[in-house]
């Protein structure tokens, strides 16, 4: 599965050289296409959904997990594209990734998201560096994730790269608007 | 029945009734079709001939179909041909089960195609007046076999909610019935129908339902109460909830509350037969055990993983390729020592030197710690308890669910008085286990620790992805020795499992849950936390 994912990556990136037409960007809200996906356990099969935005200097990237349609849980970075990284506090318990491991969010700790674009309004490096909370205790992950999209304008894929996973997880999106 | 009545159930052998001579044993295959317009109506009709039929003895035994929840029937009927040189004659046709059997019966009862409950309140109906449940076209047939009508549905519930129909079966039947177990005609909705346990609940006179338990449905959930709380403490819900109406931790969680026990599934097959099937003279039960007692393993610096399967013995892996090849522990349903003691001893006799037996699930069946009443929980301990003694039983195993529709997926943890309770009450347990899904509870009391599961392998989890998982999860607990408690759902077969515990690598080592236990009771590594309590 992994094989034909990063394929998908390859095929995806050889496509776009000048861009995605008629000037389409990362912006826009994003849905999961499982089948192009690495398999991910959620709670409930709680469905990711992505919602990125620019305004000014800064970046939005919204990642709600959708149950039935509905938004039963929502994790949002905001940052400066090149700036330093911006500190929140943690509010919930929750570890949305993976719920087969034994990992929970640590509230009350801070987490730290910074970020840089990889082609201006098109790819996007994000790296959050937050505790989690295992058996043994508190630990660190570093989370880097990179959006990158499509060359036709309607997918975006994501790679992301835990610290402390062997594999990276890549997840397909499609453009929300592009369903029509 | 009264509690004291109960309890000895629980610690004196089961000696059944006298079995029939070898003639007197029937066999039967079931269709694979359970749909209302289909085969339900022929189907249910026979189950409850099987359990009026064996009302007094063992005659009639059914093959369920492949796709059947329990997979058992069929080695379990081999088990008996060889250990008990029992010989069964096989019914082909419906005709030919009531030829043989139904002179055990005593009338009919006529359910409604048109309304699904009338089935269910059919079956209680059927256990009061020890009779048959047929649809109108099999009038015929059972009348052709000196069946006469007892009771008739035909037009009284249309239009009659659930609740209502309920309601009027409570006020009928329910003085008549069984207190001791109820049965809950869940599982499928809509047009199917499995009703596997329901020849046990005929046997016994009891009363059949699918109220639902969710607080929203609120004149169901309202009966539920009402019929819970009529029941004797610990006393057993058999069955399982209703797919289409509400949640097993909704059910589970409500019957705990009334000290209840539950006893799944809706599939459960054959227990008016099984349960009168006793031990073989001289056994007793024997887990195959590899810790001696008083002797600690050091562990080394590694990653211990131990595998539990749970959700009953009897659904998923048991017959499944692979078995013994690696060392798995097995959830005992211990209710069945005395509920279906021969059924209990084949998986005795049939297990490995890898197959390790633990008890669960949170008390003598399937409940919730934090949802039961406190005066309760040592009763529900000592119950369990004593049938782990019976069981030879050294591991226990705790599973709360009972917040699991307000608390985002994170309520499988026991709060720190509830742990205590089940060490205090099971003083010679090796340790206890915990959870379903990854839980959080960890603990070491008295050199016995209470690990909780670190990892949940799906049956659809795509395995270089859970090699992935428990790479991961190596390199966020990083002290050695690192004890990853792993649940395998009943689905995957023991070959997958193998296959992916094999790719991890030098650093990881599959032992067997007792050993693990043993090491991590000498060597914690694990950070104590508890949950917190039900609101």
């Amino acid at each position: 599965m992994t094989g034909r994912l990063m394929w998908l990556v390859a095929v995806i990136l050889t496509l776009r050289p000048g861009g995605a037409p008629g000037g389409a960007t990362i912006e826009g809200t994003w849905n999961f296409v499982p089948a192009m996906s690495t398999e991910i356990a959620t709670w409930k099969g709680r469905l990711p959904e992505i919602v990125i935005a620019a305004s000014g200097s800064r970046v939005s990237v919204i990642q709600n997990w959708l149950e039935r349609g509905r938004v039963a849980y929502s994790d949002t970075s905001l940052f400066a594209p090149g700036g330093a990284p911006v500190g929140t506090v943690i509010r919930s318990v929750e570890w949305p990734d993976n719920w087969f491991m034994g990992v929970l969010s640590s509230p009350g700790s801070e987490r730290t998201v910074s970020g840089s674009w990889q082609a201006p309004g098109n790819d996007l490096r994000v790296i959050t560096v937050q505790p989690v909370v295992t058996s043994q205790g508190k630990t660190t992950v570093t989370t880097t994730r990179e959006y990158v999209l499509g060359g036709d304008g309607n997918s975006l894929t994501l790679t992301e790269h835990r610290s402390s996973r062997p594999t990276p997880v890549v997840l397909v999106f499609e453009r929300k608007e592009a369903k029509r | 029945m009264k509690l004291p009545l109960l309890l000895a159930l629980v610690t004196i052998p089961y000696i059944g009734a006298a079995a029939p001579g070898p003639s007197d044993h029937f066999m039967m295959s079931l269709p694979e079709n359970w749909e209302i317009t289909g085969s339900l109506p022929a189907n249910a009709m026979l189950i409850s001939l099987q359990g009026v039929a064996n009302i007094d003895a063992p005659r009639l035994y059914f093959l369920y179909p492949p796709k059947w929840d329990f997979n058992f029937c069929g080695p379990l009927l081999a088990y008996y041909k060889s250990s008990r040189g029992m010989q069964f004659t096989e019914l082909r046709t419906p005709a030919e089960a009531l030829d043989s059997l139904a002179r055990y019966a005593k009338g009919y009862v006529v359910w409604d195609r048109h309304v699904r409950t009338s089935l269910i309140v059919a079956f209680t109906a059927a256990g009061i007046n020890r009779a048959i449940v047929v649809t109108d076209d099999l009038i015929p047939l059972a009348e052709s076999h000196g069946l006469r009508k007892a009771e008739d549905f035909r037009g009284m519930f249309e239009g009659k909610t659930d609740a209502q129909i309920y309601e009027w079966a409570f006020a009928k039947y329910w003085p008549s019935c069984n207190h001791d177990y109820l049965i809950y005609m869940g599982g499928e909705g809509g047009t199917v129908m499995k009703p596997g346990i329901a020849d046990f609940g005929i046997h016994h006179g009891c009363f059949f339902t699918d109220a639902s338990t969710n607080p929203k449905d609120t004149l169901e959930y309202a009966f539920a109460k009402k019929v819970f709380g009529a029941m004797q403490p610990l006393g057993i819900v058999l069955g399982w909830h209703s797919y289409a109406k509400d949640l097993e931790a909704q059910q589970v969680t409500l019957a705990s509350g009334y000290g209840l026990r539950v006893e799944g599934l809706h599939t459960l097959p054959n227990m008016s037969f099984n349960q009168q099937i006793p031990l073989t003279n001289g056994f007793h039960y024997r887990n195959r055990h590899n810790v001696k007692p008083g002797v600690h393993i050091a562990p080394g610096k590694k990653v211990y993983i131990a595998c539990i399967q749970t959700d009953c013995l009897g659904l998923g892996a048991w017959t499944k390729p692979g078995r013994g090849e690696i060392p798995y522990a097995w959830e005992v349903t211990m209710n069945w020592s005395w509920l279906a003691p021969a059924m209990l001893q084949y998986f005795y006799d049939m297990a490995t030197p890898n197959d390790y037996f633990i008890g669960s699930l949170s008390g003598p069946g399937y409940m919730y710690p934090k949802a039961i009443p406190p005066r309760l929980l040592p009763a529900v301990i000592d119950t369990a308890y004593a049938m782990m003694k019976t069981l030879d039983l050294n591991v226990f195993e705790i599973m709360d669910h009972a917040a699991y529709w307000t608390s985002d997926g994170v309520d499988d943890d026991v709060p720190q008085d509830v742990m205590d309770a089940y060490f205090r009450g099971m003083p010679d347990v090796l340790g206890i286990v915990n959870g379903y899904r990854p839980a959080h509870t960890f603990a070491v009391r008295d050199g016995k620790p209470f690990v909780s599961y670190d990892y949940y392998l799906g049956e659809k989890r795509d395995s270089a992805e859970a090699v992935a998982d428990l790479r991961e999860l190596a390199a966020l607990n990083p002290a050695r020795p690192y004890y990853l408690l792993m649940h395998v759902r009943q689905w995957s077969d023991i070959r997958r499992v193998k296959g992916i515990l094999e790719k991890l690598g030098p650093e990881f080592e599959v032992v067997p849950l007792d050993v693990f236990l043993s090491m991590a009771a000498a060597e914690p590594t694990f950070r104590t936390s508890y949950g917190a309590p039900l609101h």
